[in-house]
């Protein structure tokens, strides 16, 4: 079975190889058949991967310890629950989860649009095999999850071994958040594979209306809802299994994930200002390469042992390629980007800064600066070896120290945002806007102040997170009540029409309530205490006042 | 007995991926559904009246004074108009029968031009992006 999934996997690589020939060939000769072949090779890639990671499966349900991957995370007495966390639970059975969803997910938008969008397809295909490549050739090549364990025998010869049992998953890693905590924050970065495919498809075709980023809205929006998931239960994990006393530690693979994400809600906003104004293509553009190279970033993080972390694989040895692959695909589509400026710039300028429009600009400006902050304090150690030759590690109190600000802005243009009407917004349409937020977030100050809380942050977190929640609440309120006046619909009716009638609007607002409960629960952390004493019998500590 | 499996799935692959590169028929042409400058006018057409829809909608809100509502309401309709007239100016009948000429998708077919996705005959919308059919 091990030969099989070796063998599903290396013609995996060969069909995936053809396809992007054939995609690119078909192309450039407008010659349909051969794209129809490559997409064909491309479902048949996806088929193959399939059965190479169902081989892997079984080989572990069977306690096949001759396998090196299965005898590193498996053992006998692993629950049925575990064995399947096993797969994942080391360096060549993730990467082989990897290709299997990035195979799964290519051949899933090339059966969606098989027949739409017939010019762009080919050079989608291109890139998403360009990526499926990649892995594959890694998983293939260097982290092979199907490599046998052998002995040397007296003789000198090599004779396959096999032990009486493997070493184990992980206790750490025996929890069952990381049964789908894994998967669910793959297709977190694998997900935005998908838009950035489609927004080089864009540059190559010429393409730079709103028609890719229409089709694959669905997409970014499944995926950054999956990799905030994927970051949830890894904060799950964390506050149950690691004990560092808290949900995130600002560990190097934790940042690598927030990164795309915070990149990514920088895309979704800024999006909607191309598809209603026109504006922002290159800058979207640059967002979703970004966004996408973040996610490579981030399993480069986890697999390169570049930068110590507690949930990093070993050196894997796979840094250079990374590297090379990341430098190819920056250059590449900058130097697109480059060709196309010519067709890219904005139909429109800013009517005024008091619009929504602006908003959405200076919160795309927030999170960058908020993702540059992670990375830098991320790569420090790295940057200041090469600098200095010394490597030097940021804790914890940078990154709050940074991000904590920068958070609270985010929360604080997350109620700001949709007060403001789209290109333009008296002061005293604002007045009135501000009013009821206003109001509700001073009376909280008032309340937690004279409650004897003094702790800066605390206060000022609750006060935004009333004002974002007051100016939720006002906008299904007033939402409702013209729906109700124009449509006649009783309130409740109204309430629930106006939802499903401008999902994204509403649906957004819903979004930003999930955020604001995050946000209080973030604010907790300052009355987190922690103290490290030895008390000998009967003795006692009291911790914080 | 493995390797006959691994000849097997080769088989199967080569057959299922090949096949179309001897098909007869084409059910698709590349370059036909390329945005247009009908289809970027109709797209700007769909955005701008969803801006005035919006506008409206916010001014009822109290989101908007009766000046900039008034303001940007006839910048909005000052854009219709000269997307209309650039719609007019185009010759549509003729780009759509050089479409219609061509084998495979037209605007005439149940396909919106714009996402290309399976409309019922006689639907004014796309069910899956909105747009005027």
């Amino acid at each position: 079975m091990a030969e099989f999934g070796n063998f599903c996997l290396l013609f995996a690589l060969c069909l995936s190889l053809y396809a992007l020939f054939a995609a690119l060939i078909g192309a450039s000769q407008r010659q349909p058949r051969i794209v129809k072949s490559a997409e064909k090779a491309a479902f048949a890639a996806a088929g193959c991967t399939t059965l190479s990671f169902a081989a892997l499966l079984y080989l572990t349900f069977t306690n096949d310890f001759s396998i090196s991957h299965i005898a590193e995370s498996s053992s006998r007495d692993l629950a049925v629950f575990y064995k399947i966390a096993a797969i994942w639970g080391a360096h060549d059975g993730s990467m082989l989860l990897w290709v299997f969803f990035t195979a799964l997910l290519c051949a899933i938008v090339i059966y969606q649009n098989r027949s739409r969008y017939r010019d762009m397809m080919p050079y989608v295909l291109a890139v998403l095999m360009i990526d499926l490549c990649f892995f594959l050739s890694l998983n293939f090549f260097l982290s092979n999850p199907f490599k046998q364990l052998t002995q040397v025998l007296a003789d000198g010869t090599l004779q396959k071994f096999m032990p009486a049992d493997g070493r184990g998953l992980n206790p750490l890693l025996q929890h069952w958040a990381m049964v789908i905590h894994p998967p669910i924050l793959y297709l977190g970065f694998i997900g935005f594979l998908i838009p950035f495919a489609f927004a080089i498809a864009a540059l190559i075709t010429g393409q730079i209306g709103t028609t890719w980023i229409r089709t694959t809205r669905r997409w970014t929006l499944l995926t950054w809802l999956l990799l905030g998931a994927g970051l949830l239960l890894g904060g799950k994990w964390a506050y149950v299994v690691l004990g560092w006393g808290g949900y995130w530690g600002w560990d190097p693979v934790e940042n690598s994930s927030l990164m795309p994400w915070l990149m990514g809600t920088a895309f979704l906003h800024s999006v909607i200002i191309q598809e209603r104004r026109g504006m922002l293509k290159i800058w979207n553009t640059i967002l979703i390469m970004l966004t996408y190279l973040l996610g490579v970033f981030g399993t480069f993080i986890t697999r390169s042992g570049v930068v110590s972390s507690v949930h990093a694989f070993s050196d894997s040895g796979l840094g250079h390629f990374f590297l090379i692959y990341m430098a190819a695909v920056l250059i590449a589509s900058l130097g697109l980007i480059a060709a196309r400026r010519s067709i890219m710039k904005s139909e429109r300028q800013l009517d005024s800064l008091l619009s929504r429009e602006s908003a959405f600009v200076f919160n795309n400006l927030v999170l960058v600066a908020a993702c540059l902050a992670v990375f830098f304090g991320t790569m420090f150690p790295v940057f200041s070896k090469w600098i200095t030759g010394v490597q030097i590690t940021l804790d914890a109190p940078f990154f709050n120290k940074i991000n904590i600000p920068i958070g609270l802005i985010l929360l604080l243009l997350t109620g700001v945002g949709p007060l403001f009407a789209w290109r333009k917004t008296s002061l005293e349409s604002l007045r009135r806007a501000f009013f009821w937020p206003a109001i509700s977030a001073a009376v909280v100050v008032a309340v937690v102040f004279i409650g004897g809380i003094r702790h800066f942050y605390f206060i000022i977190c609750m006060a935004l997170c009333t004002f974002v929640l007051v100016s939720i609440v006002e906008e299904f309120f007033k939402g409702a009540l013209v729906r109700r006046e124009t449509k006649g619909e009783s309130f409740a009716a109204a309430v629930v029409n106006l939802t499903l009638k401008n999902k994204r609007r509403y649906g957004g607002y819903i979004v930003h309530f999930s955020i604001v409960m995050i946000f209080a629960g973030l604010a907790g952390n300052a009355f987190n205490r922690e103290t490290k004493a030895q008390l000998a019998t009967g003795q006692e500590l009291r911790i914080g006042s | 007995m493995i390797w006959l499996l691994y000849a097997a799935l080769v088989m199967i692959s080569g057959y299922f991926v090949l096949a179309p590169l001897f098909g007869k028929t084409n059910n698709f042409d590349l370059g036909l559904c390329a945005e247009t400058e009908l289809d970027r006018l109709l797209d700007r057409k769909a955005v701008n009246n969803k801006g005035l829809n919006d506008l409206e909608f916010e001014y009822k809100m109290g989101r908007l004074s009766d000046l900039d509502f008034k303001q940007l309401e006839t910048s909005y309709k000052n854009e219709a108009a000269i997307i209309l007239q650039g719609i007019e100016q185009l010759d549509v009948p003729k780009i759509e029968k050089e479409k219609g000429n061509k084998k495979g998708l037209s605007r005439a077919s149940t396909k919106c031009p714009a996402c290309g996705a399976e409309t019922a005959p006689g639907k004014k919308f796309c069910a899956d992006c909105g747009r005027r059919l």
